[in-house]
């Protein structure tokens, strides 16, 4: 294959790369490494959700923070992109997704605190509009809808703690369930299942009913697991509220995310429709690197070896599912250049004794050059006209301050620009 | 626990935050390949899509005592950019 740019990657920053060079008049080929993570991580588009990785007071402002980010931590992967890089790939994300049929809401400027599965108010910044509805920024009461054997939803849980952090007990959050029409409780199904189902009138209108006759406050909204329609949750969610009488919000579940689904398959599917071509799962295990520059990366495609000749690279790889790095039990190696990444005595050293802390491993990746060009240890290219973007950066750790997607666009944007100047 | 033993909120994310504790000290010493993949998952899945993270920060140690959120005041509806 020959080509204009290559992306490598099957993330959000390498979606954003892609559409990027895409709308800037270039021929983008978009190369697929496996499944990918949108389908785990990415129901919302999180930009910065605390100032760092422990306060527990969230951030109001997403970009203000991120310019009081950089400006404390220049070397943080948001200073390296740069905030003009997040405002103009936001812009551009938001208009594809209009484009690709998607109702998404928000600004930069600022977040909404939303309702986990757990019941935690959660800042995000870019959400469905299927999820605005439950802000936590509005007064009105939420009642929070399970259905009976579905487990990845427990709307007491959820109504139980956002009772006590919301409101201290004074705003009104319940919690009902109802049976599934059709699905009887011992059988084990999930969101898929409830999704697809919700696409049927008749099922939906069964469903509303029971709901209407459960929830007693005419004023609540409902706080439903994301199930509400697979392919046509726009219509679903307008014509769900009217059947229901109440504000309807959707609120991520454990995986299979259906809010991951919708966003990840629709935007592939538009992109490749839009004429870009796409190499599917083929994972790359080397670069071909002459004078200074890479010529080829070499995938591994049914089973043979791949070239792959571009102008320029951007290696968008998000890295928890993508395989950015190969893990051995004492070195991780990266797959173009097989660069040790990092050195470990023990495979604990990668990671922190409790879950809930920092992870070492998160911030292992590339150390990157100010145009975001991959560096030896002297800080040198190691090839010129290739660029990283995404979770394949050193120090690149978005999970405690939940800035996932805004990482990913900021990243993703700006090496499109740099591998468009290579 | 909420449903099955009327346990509040607070007290089944402890138990449950407990529970995974135990589970990742133990899982730990086999972070390479895939594992270490299924363990950066896990991670963003409790600590990004549940924010159990901050759940637990918030709540204390002591469920009984945990703390109320400052709420930014209400301001007019999200413009669509």
């Amino acid at each position: 294959v020959k080509c204009d740019i290559a992306v490598v990657g099957s993330g959000l920053a390498a979606l954003v790369a892609t559409r990027a060079l895409q709308r800037a008049g270039r021929d983008p080929v978009l190369i697929w490494p496996g499944l990918s993570s949108l389908y785990f991580l990415y129901a919302t588009v999180d930009v910065l959700g605390y100032a760092n990785a422990t306060t527990p007071e969230p951030v109001e402002q997403p970009l203000n923070g991120i310019q009081k980010l950089i400006a404390d931590d220049p070397e943080h992967p948001y200073a390296l992109a740069g905030s003009a890089a997040l405002q103009e790939g936001s812009s551009l994300l938001l208009e594809w997704l209009r484009e690709a049929g998607f109702n998404w809401r928000g600004t930069l400027a600022r977040n909404l605190l939303l309702p986990t599965a757990t019941g935690t108010p959660k800042p995000s910044c870019l959400v469905p509009a299927s999820m605005v509805a439950g802000d936590l920024q509005r007064n009105e009461p939420i009642a929070f809808c399970g259905f009976d054997g579905y487990q990845d939803f427990t709307p007491e849980l959820a109504a139980s703690n956002l009772s006590r952090a919301w409101t201290g007990g004074r705003r009104t959050v319940t919690a009902v369930r109802v049976p599934v029409p059709g699905i009887k409780p011992d059988r084990l199904f999930t969101s898929i299942d409830l999704a697809r189902n919700f696409e049927d009138a008749t099922f939906r209108r069964e469903i509303a009913g029971r709901l209407r006759r459960a929830v007693s406050d005419d004023k609540a909204r409902l706080g439903m697991p994301a199930v509400l329609g697979l392919t046509h949750d726009t219509d679903v969610h307008a014509e769900f509220e009217k059947e229901t009488g109440h504000p309807v919000f959707e609120i991520p579940t454990l995986p299979p995310s259906v809010l991951g689904l919708r966003l990840f398959d629709r935007l592939r599917r538009h992109i490749q429709e839009s004429g870009v071509e796409m190499i599917w799962a083929a994972p790359a295990h080397a670069a071909e690197v002459s004078n200074g520059r890479c010529l080829r990366i070499h995938l591994k495609s049914a089973g043979r070896d791949q070239p792959v000749e571009a102008r320029a690279f951007v290696l968008a790889l998000e890295d928890a599912v993508d395989g950015a790095g190969r893990a051995g039990t004492h070195t991780i190696r990266d797959p173009f250049f097989h660069q040790a990444l990092a050195h470990h005595a023990t495979p604990e050293e990668r990671t922190d004794e409790s879950l809930f802390q920092p992870q070492p491993f998160a911030t292992i990746g590339y150390h990157v050059s100010d145009r975001l060009q991959p560096v030896d240890e002297d800080g040198r290219p190691l090839a010129s006209n290739v660029f990283v973007a995404g979770g394949a950066i050193a120090g690149y750790d978005p999970t405690g301050i939940k800035a996932r997607g805004g990482m990913a666009i900021a990243t993703g944007y700006r090496a499109a620009q740099e591998a468009m100047a290579a | 626990m909420v449903t099955d033993q009327g346990a509040d909120g607070a007290t089944a994310t402890r138990a449950m935050a407990d529970f995974l504790e135990t589970r990742w000290r133990g899982v730990r010493h086999v972070f390479w390949g895939s594992q270490l993949r299924q363990a950066q998952v896990t991670a963003g899945l409790h600590l990004e899509l549940f924010n159990v993270d901050r759940q637990l920060r918030f709540q204390g140690d002591d469920p009984q005592r945990a703390g109320v959120l400052k709420v930014p005041v209400a301001v007019e509806a999200v413009a669509q950019p």
